[in-house]
């Protein structure tokens, strides 16, 4: 582009030259040499303001602007800003200094004054700097270097440049925040960004620039209607993808600032009215005796719109009739996954599902003791040989199991004992001799071998009927024989035992529905539905249950449960109960993975994991690691069946290297990489991480498999978080990767292990089968034939709406049928 | 236990036998041997002493026929189910028809005796194989016959089901059942005859011993069946022996079976085969004494599979649970390992499933406890539905077994972390880290010496050995020495405290003076 003699350039000649034509203009600066005029000052109607680049990268300049719209450019010129004003004042305050001051100040003061008649300057680029004088009284304006900045953003806004207006701007408010006019330049940068973001759609990244825009000037002309446009705009498509919450907060966030905004009436006053729609119909639907309907349309009408005055009423009375319970969690039953074992989820899952004839009460010093549902006696007789059972002919009408007959209950015994049907159970029918039915309500075990517990073995027979969400169709390990099987039982269907059913599985959304529901007329009402919703992360977990869009969580990692411990805000919202018994981690070898075979291998990894550090680090996040602590076992720490004489296997990694290598001599030189399972639960993921970088340092490569994996069957290690309550029983399948005590599965063991197992099973005194226990953790610890990590403490968090849970609860839904889930809803907008 | 008395008895049989008894290469010419067996097989069963004699005088029970000559008294009691639909008449005929045609396939070789089941014969009718072999020796002993034969006929859906299954009186035994099928009324008679012909089980008696090979005689031998394929014992088929303990006056007073043995027919004669033993044990079959006889009944493996249960010899006979059996078509040898071996696994009950072999009905069952063979018989699967063995108890030699194996890995893990800890500690020398070398040291110090590794295996060994002496096991005593001495001999060689000592020594060189 060219530019004419008075462009905005103040470089080498050109300066010269601007030089010149101030002296011939000016005339009467004495000490400069008068030179031939040959050029005239440029108006400043002909002047272009700096570009962008001269104004950030040359010395700045201002511009004396004369009273004949010439333009003089100087370095900048001091006082400033508003330097004609400064002026002005000073004349003003010397001239009234000079009325009352001596003769010799007078003197002074008068050749100030004479001083501030003019404006001295320093022209650019002129060899010497020399400095001039122009007299202020033909001074017209000075534009200053910010004022340039300013006037270029203010002419780049125009152009919609935001991007280098801001450049320019932000620059300024580096150097000088304090200048005149910045701020509403800025601002009004803020709406053109508000604006443009609004024309492109994005509305939210516009309404971080209203905001902005708003904290710094209220009165900003139009930003309500600003406001209105964006948060109309993201209101409306929160509405449409039903994220009520989002569309309330939008709404809330847009009345804190206008009040009376014509946006928020018109979106709240819509969704006033659906929510009356909902609580009308619900009230229709609680009338009709349909409660469940009622709830929902509860639970929808305070999700549309909260603050609804009719809702609270309504929502008590409905949501404490047919009770839902929310449950966060982090991973589903449905997830895909390639690990052997029941994970968490499906835990979690057959606890709701499925009711069995034991089940463990509580831990007192590792042991277990054991409750049941279905009982009302069961007596042992004959020296221990013969086991009385007496059925329960009540329930409470809270309770979610059945009433049932010996026929109810007989039945999945006999599959248990009946070697050709797939829940065939080698070790129940090792011990029972027979089974007697004295009447509907009594019959009787006969054993041939008296079992040094009865419960322990009874304790996984589950009554769930055959074919059904929660029978033994649905546990692992069955296969597709036990459909077959179904199939040929189906006609003769027994009692439903109860608990709860799978009602609805979406893709972020399980409902568990009780199978038995509450008879009216009760005084209080239990969790009639169980309903999880799955979150991506912890902390998008927390979220959730802070805005109330969960009562339960209950497996958070250690660091958020102690975060929230030290959070009186929190306490005051929501109960931690600690689990009953910790969750013991361990990996465990498949026996039919030929390298695993070889015991230097094994304890190539055993000494290669550095437990202390990853349950402090990873797991815990807690340097004094106060909720956990690494084990030697696969049970409880404080089992009765640990070995105290069995030590701890220290971090060494030239150990591990010396086991290594001895390794992979027997297996020719190389060990193969191995392949490993672990649970879907993150948590586990990350220990393995740094389990798996342990590994690696001693030469043993180590793969994750994933769920798509195509031979999800071959896998190496498992890494496994369990509850070994009862070691006796437990031990035998955990080893062999197995569901149940399989002798079968015990070939891959040498026989002086498989002997100690079956040594250990068939003991029926306690003392013996204790100290069986103790020589066979010795035994296993030196074999290495599994890798104990650590135990650690897991906590369940309750809001304060729950209430009737146990204080040391077993596990995520122990008793869950006599919890009380009170109304409660977010009633203020978030 | 053999007495010099019995024993001397015994001889003088033999020695009868031996040299009145015709061989097998005198069978070449039938018509010659036709009379003498007979008298002289009666003479060595009968004993020899004047005392017997005199008492024999007294009783003088009427003189049966000689052996070879004795046809079987065959009681054959045929049960028609309802269900079957015969009518009276039918019923007659399908008597009759099968009254022929047993008498035509058997001849004289049966003195047959068939009709509708009695009253006790109709109870074990109804459920053939539920019965075991005492309740038919309870129910039919008292018969005058020599075997009991029961044939059902019943009919599901279009189809005839026939079973038979016989009891035999000289052994006491009841085989297995047959079962045939007919599609047509007509076909039934001739079915059952070949159910009931296939249930008979042909007997014969020691006759001649000599070393490992036997000679018996063939009851009936001479009368033979019309059919060659129902010539008892052909070669390669198999019998069970028994004794037979006598009384004075010569009836039965007790049989006992002589377990894990079978005869193999290696020659077959008109009424005399030769065969070896098969057996578990080194002499397995004494010879006929003056009032024991040696009987053998044919073997017929019949069955798909026969259950092995395998138990731990001992007060409480407990099933051996998960030990691992070998079935074998042979002894493996040195030179022979026999790769060709079907491996199983007993359950809870102690149980194994041996399949039936027709191509080769004799297998060896190897039962392994860790390292050590327990035991090592011979059976033949499908010949019979249980069979049961008892094995030493083995459980202190493999606590044994299992202990020095974690001795073992402990040792390699000490070689290793000893190998390691001195290749670090050279490695600290070098770069003159000291300090380092002594911590190297010191974790060498504390590394379990070789006097803690011999106490605890010898420990170990004295706990063992004084439960193996109590069990009075004196094969597990030696094998339990001999594992403590291995682990013990490895210990030796490989933690020698020298080695430590030589590698303070190289250190001590290494390190700067003062």
């Amino acid at each position: 582009m060219s530019r004419s003699l008075f462009s905005t350039s103040y470089d080498g000649p050109q300066g010269m030259r601007l030089l010149a034509v101030v002296l011939l203009m000016l005339g009467f600066c004495s000490f400069v040499t008068a030179q031939e005029p040959d050029e005239e000052l440029p108006k400043l109607a002909e002047m272009e303001l700096p570009s962008v680049e001269d104004l950030l990268t040359k010395p700045p300049r201002d511009w004396i602007i004369l009273n004949s719209d010439e333009v003089v450019i100087a370095e900048p010129v001091a006082p400033r800003p508003d330097t004609l004003a400064k002026i002005a004042e000073m004349v003003e305050e010397k001239t009234a200094a000079r009325r009352n001051a001596s003769a010799e100040e007078r003197e002074t003061l008068q050749t100030e004054l004479n001083e501030l008649q003019y404006l001295y300057l320093i022209l650019p680029d002129v060899r010497g700097a020399p400095e001039v004088r122009i007299p202020v009284r033909r001074v017209k304006e000075i534009w200053h270097h910010e004022d340039l900045m300013i006037r270029r953003a203010d002419a780049l806004i125009q152009e919609q440049d935001l991007v280098r207006s801001m450049e320019l701007l932000n620059r300024l408010q580096l150097t000088r925040p304090d200048w005149p006019g910045l701020a509403e330049a800025h601002n009004q940068t803020l709406r053109l960004d508000a604006e443009l973001k609004t024309g492109k759609g994005q509305h939210e990244a516009a309404l971080v620039v209203l905001n902005e825009l708003f904290r710094r000037d209220k009165e900003f002309p139009n930003l309500a209607e600003l406001f209105g446009e964006s948060i109309g705009s993201l209101v409306t498509s929160a509405l449409d993808a039903g994220d009520y919450r989002r569309a309330h907060f939008f709404l809330n966030d847009l009345r804190k600032r206008f009040p009376d905004h014509p946006v928020y009436q018109s979106h709240a006053g819509e969704l006033l009215r659906q929510a009356r729609e909902h609580v009308s119909a619900g009230q229709a639907a609680f009338d009709a005796g349909e409660y469940r309907t009622a709830t929902l349309h509860a639970e929808d009408a305070a999700r549309i719109w909260p603050p609804t005055p009719e809702l609270k009423a309504f929502h008590r009375v409905a949501s404490e009739r047919y009770q839902r319970l929310h449950v966060g969690v982090l991973e589903s039953p449905m997830d895909p996954h390639v690990f052997p074992f029941s994970t968490n989820a499906e835990e979690r899952e057959a606890r709701l599902t499925t009711l069995t004839l034991f089940e463990v009460d509580r831990v007192r010093d590792g042991t277990a003791y054991y409750r049941t549902r279905f009982f009302d006696e069961w007596e042992p007789t004959d020296l221990g040989r013969e086991m009385r059972f007496t059925l329960r002919q009540f329930r409470q009408p809270s309770e979610m199991q059945q009433v049932l007959t010996t026929s109810d209950v007989v039945r999945p015994l006999l599959r248990r004992l009946d070697p050709k049907h797939p829940e065939f159970d080698e070790r129940l029918a090792s011990y029972v001799d027979s089974l007697v039915i004295h009447s509907p309500s009594e019959f009787s075990l006969i054993f041939h071998r008296v079992p040094p517990r009865v419960e322990p073995l009874l304790a996984d027979v589950s009554l769930g009927l055959l074919g059904e969400s929660g029978g033994f169709g649905t546990q692992p390990g069955f296969g597709g024989g036990a459909e077959d099987t179904a199939e040929e039982d189906a006609p003769s269907l027994g009692v439903d035992p109860g608990g709860f059913a799978l009602r609805d599985a979406g893709e972020r959304i399980m409902s568990y529905e009780r199978k038995l529901a509450e008879p009216n007329g009760l005084p209080q009402y239990h969790v009639a539905e169980v309903v999880e919703h799955q979150y991506d992360g912890f902390e998008p977990l927390l979220q959730g249950l802070l805005r109330g869009e969960v009562s339960v969580v209950p497996d958070f990692p250690d660091w958020i449960i102690r975060r929230m411990q030290s959070d009186e805000v929190f306490l005051r919202k929501f109960f931690i109960l600690p689990y009953a018994a910790p969750t013991t981690h361990a990996i465990y070898f498949n026996p039919k993975s030929r390298p695993l075979r070889i015991r230097e291998l094994r304890r190539a990894l055993a000494y290669a994991i550095d437990r202390e550090k990853v349950l402090r680090d990873v797991i815990l996040r807690d340097e004094k690691a106060l909720h956990g602590r690494v084990v030697n076992g696969p049970f409880l720490a404080n089992s009765p069946a640990r070995n105290v004489l069995v030590g701890r296997r220290p971090y060494d990694l030239s150990s591990g290297l010396a086991m290594a290598l001895a390794a992979s001599r027997q297996l020719k030189g190389k060990i193969p990489k191995l392949r490993m399972v672990v649970s879907p639960r993150k948590l586990d993921r990350a220990a393995l991480d740094e389990i798996l970088s342990g590994w690696k340092r001693i030469g043993i490569e180590v793969e994750i498999l994933e769920a798509d994996d195509p031979n999800p069957g071959a896998w190496d290690l498992a890494y496994r978080s369990h509850q070994m309550f009862e070691p006796a029983v437990e031990l035998w399948p955990a080893l062999t990767a197995a569901t149940r005590a399989r002798i079968a599965d015990l070939a891959p063991f040498p026989d002086w292990l498989s002997q100690e197992l079956i040594q250990l099973d068939r003991t029926s005194d306690q003392s013996r089968s204790i100290e069986a226990l103790h020589s066979l953790h010795d035994h296993l610890w030196t074999d290495a034939a599994m890798i104990p990590l650590w135990e650690v403490d897991r906590f369940i968090v309750f809001r304060k709406n729950v209430r009737g849970f146990v204080e040391r609860p077993m596990h995520e839904y122990d008793k869950v049928d006599r919890w009380v889930v009170d109304s409660w809803y977010e009633s203020e907008l978030p | 236990m053999t007495t010099d008395r019995t024993m001397s008895l015994m001889l003088a049989v033999l020695l009868l036998a031996i040299v009145s008894s015709p061989s097998i290469a005198d069978e070449a010419v039938p018509e010659a041997a036709a009379e003498t067996p007979a008298a002289e097989t009666e003479t060595a069963a009968q004993g020899t002493t004047e005392t017997e004699a005199v008492e024999s005088k007294d009783e003088k029970p009427p003189e049966p026929p000689p052996y070879i000559l004795r046809p079987y008294r065959v009681r054959v009691g045929i049960f028609v189910r309802p269900a079957a639909r015969i009518s009276a008449s039918g019923h007659a005929e399908l008597l009759s028809e099968t009254t022929t045609a047993l008498n035509a396939r058997f001849r004289q070789g049966w003195e047959l005796d068939l009709g509708d089941v009695e009253t006790e014969e109709r109870r074990f009718a109804r459920s053939l194989a539920d019965f075991g072999e005492s309740a038919w020796t309870e129910a039919f002993r008292t018969l005058d016959v020599d075997k009991v034969i029961l044939g059902v006929v019943t009919k599901v859906g279009a189809r005839f089901e026939i079973e038979a299954r016989e009891w035999d009186a000289d052994s006491q035994t009841a085989g297995v059942t047959q079962r045939r099928h007919a599609w047509e009324a007509r076909e039934v008679p001739l079915v059952l005859a070949d159910a009931v012909g296939a249930a008979f089980r042909a007997s014969a008696r020691l006759d001649v011993l000599e070393g490992d090979e036997y000679e018996f005689l063939i009851r009936g031998g001479e009368l033979p069946p019309a059919e060659r394929s129902l010539t008892p014992f052909p070669v390669g088929s198999y019998l069970i022996p028994y004794l037979r303990y006598l009384d004075r006056s010569r009836k039965l007073r007790s049989i006992q079976r002589i377990p894990w043995t079978y005869l193999q027919v290696d020659e077959q004669g008109r009424h005399r085969i030769r065969a070896h033993a098969v057996s578990a044990f080194r002499a397995p079959i004494p010879g006929a004494r003056r009032r024991v006889e040696v009987g053998a009944i044919a073997v017929r493996p019949d069955l798909s599979e026969t259950e092995l249960t395998i138990m731990s010899r001992g007060e409480a006979r407990l099933p051996l649970a998960a030990a691992r059996v070998d079935l074998v078509p042979r002894l493996p040898t040195r030179d022979d390992p026999v790769e060709e071996r079907v491996e199983l696994v007993t359950d809870r009950n102690g149980l194994i499933r041996v399949p039936a072999n027709p191509e080769n009905p004799l297998q060896f069952a190897l039962i392994h406890s860790g390292q050590a063979l327990l035991a090592r018989v011979p059976l033949i699967p499908g010949m019979a539905s249980q069979l049961e063995l008892e094995v030493p108890n083995d459980a202190a030699r493999l606590l044994v077994e299992g202990e020095v194996s974690l001795f073992q890995g402990e040792l390699i893990d000490i070689v290793a972390r000893r190998e390691v800890l001195m290749a670090r500690a050279r490695n600290a020398a070098r770069q003159n880290r000291w300090d380092d070398v002594d911590q190297f040291l010191l974790e060498l110090q504390e590394l379990p010496t070789l006097r803690e590794f011999e106490q605890r295996v010898e420990t170990l060994q004295v706990r063992a050995v004084f439960e193996a002496q109590q069990a009075k096991d004196r094969v597990a005593e030696s094998r339990i020495k001999r594992l403590c001495q291995s682990i013990r001999d490895a210990a030796a060689r490989n933690l020698d405290p020298i080695r430590i000592q030589e590698f303070r020594r190289e250190m001590n060189e290494l390190r700067p003076r003062g």
